[in-house]
């Protein structure tokens, strides 16, 4: 039978075979490595438990890893602090942010899966639709006539200017 | 009033800047449809917080695979926008809308139903009635922060059987000016259960 999850060492691997080794306690966070290890019977004698991760690259995974280590250190992650880590790690650029929150998805972490969502959401706040469009170069499909349809609804939080009519 | 209808179509929505939140979520858009763009609770102007800061304004331009996101993982995120972002979130794309539009939460987490008068019944009926487009402020239910009517939906129960109205108790002079008392004393008067009957005077 295989040995509790936190005694194991777990060795993470990317789809490009850059390898992570981490403590059987860190990997807990990653509810999918959680139940993968507690299906696994094999190789429980060594402790160790490898993990390929299909779609996560390695320069993803470093981040990734990153993030569980400091995260599993009770003694260091408290409150402010924690929160100013967490701050300065998900200072990326959109594109990490998008593998970020796929692998968070991927590994079920759901601490990172909330702060890259939450990221996300901070980047939309406060921008207009086609300021939307071009932070994620997503194309308009909608005809003109049918963005003033789906607008006319809630005709207020598009306004610039014209808002004060309705105060 | 339907529970079937009332029970599934829930998303967490939050206004800002009052942090108000779990209002039901057919409710709060369509308070929010008419040129109303107030919390129903404290009356505070809905408004985005974010002040675009010049560093934000020079886009980053993404590669295309944003559009392409998991739909769960767009639910996700939109769960942490506050309600102007996610109603300009909606208009974006069509595949974005689709999604959105089809808004449930993920967890089951309670929210307020409001009820709005109706003229013609006297009753106060979950959905707002269709208002006219031409002068829709004229025909705008006010729920004044004195009568705010909201229960909390528990999943598995009947939802008939948890609407309360609530009013302050008599003689209390009303408070309107004063937003955080109004606040706290919705809280209190929840806690306390008060049911009132429907009166005339609430139909305006």
């Amino acid at each position: 039978m295989a040995s509790p999850s936190h005694t194991r060492t777990v060795t993470l691997k990317s789809c490009d075979d850059v390898e992570f080794v981490l403590d059987g306690s860190v990997a807990t966070l990653s509810q999918t490595l959680v139940s993968a290890m507690a299906e696994d019977s094999s190789s429980s004698d060594d402790g160790t438990f490898t993990w390929c991760v299909s779609n996560i690259t390695g320069e993803v995974l470093a981040k990734v890893v990153e993030f569980c280590n400091k995260h599993a250190d009770i003694s260091s992650s408290r409150g402010e602090d924690l929160k100013e880590w967490d701050k300065a790690f998900i200072s990326v650029e959109l594109d990490l942010l998008y593998d970020l929150i796929l692998a968070a998805d991927n590994l079920n972490i759901e601490s990172l899966l909330d702060l890259t969502a939450q990221r996300v959401a901070d980047e939309i706040k406060g921008k207009m639709p086609h300021e939307i469009r071009m932070l994620f170069n997503i194309e308009k499909d909608f005809t003109d006539e049918e963005e003033r349809e789906i607008r006319r609804e809630h005709a207020w939080a598009y306004g610039g200017e014209s808002l004060k009519s309705f105060l | 009033m339907e529970a079937d209808w009332s029970a599934r179509y829930f998303y967490s929505v939050r206004l800002s800047p009052c942090e108000h939140n779990s209002f039901h979520a057919g409710c709060i858009f369509s308070w929010l449809s008419v040129p109303n763009r107030t919390c129903p609770i404290c009356r505070a102007v809905i408004q985005n917080m974010a002040v675009l800061s010049e560093e934000q304004k020079n886009d980053q331009i993404a590669e295309n695979k944003w559009l392409d996101i998991p739909t769960d993982l767009l639910e996700i995120i939109a769960n942490h926008l506050h309600i102007l972002d996610f109603i300009r979130l909606k208009s974006i794309c069509k595949d974005w809308h689709f999604v959105l539009q089809r808004r449930y939460a993920p967890n089951e987490e309670q929210q307020w139903p409001m009820l709005w008068p109706n003229r013609e019944t006297k009753h106060f009926q979950h959905q707002q009635p269709q208002l006219p487009q031409n002068n829709p402020h004229k025909r705008l239910p006010r729920l004044v922060s004195d009568k705010v009517l909201r229960r909390k939906i528990f999943p598995n129960k009947p939802f008939l059987a948890q609407l309360r109205i609530l009013t302050p108790r008599v003689g209390e002079p009303k408070r309107i000016v004063d937003r955080s008392v109004v606040a706290t004393d919705i809280a209190r008067l929840d806690s306390a259960g008060d049911v009132v009957d429907f009166s005339e005077d609430s139909f305006l």
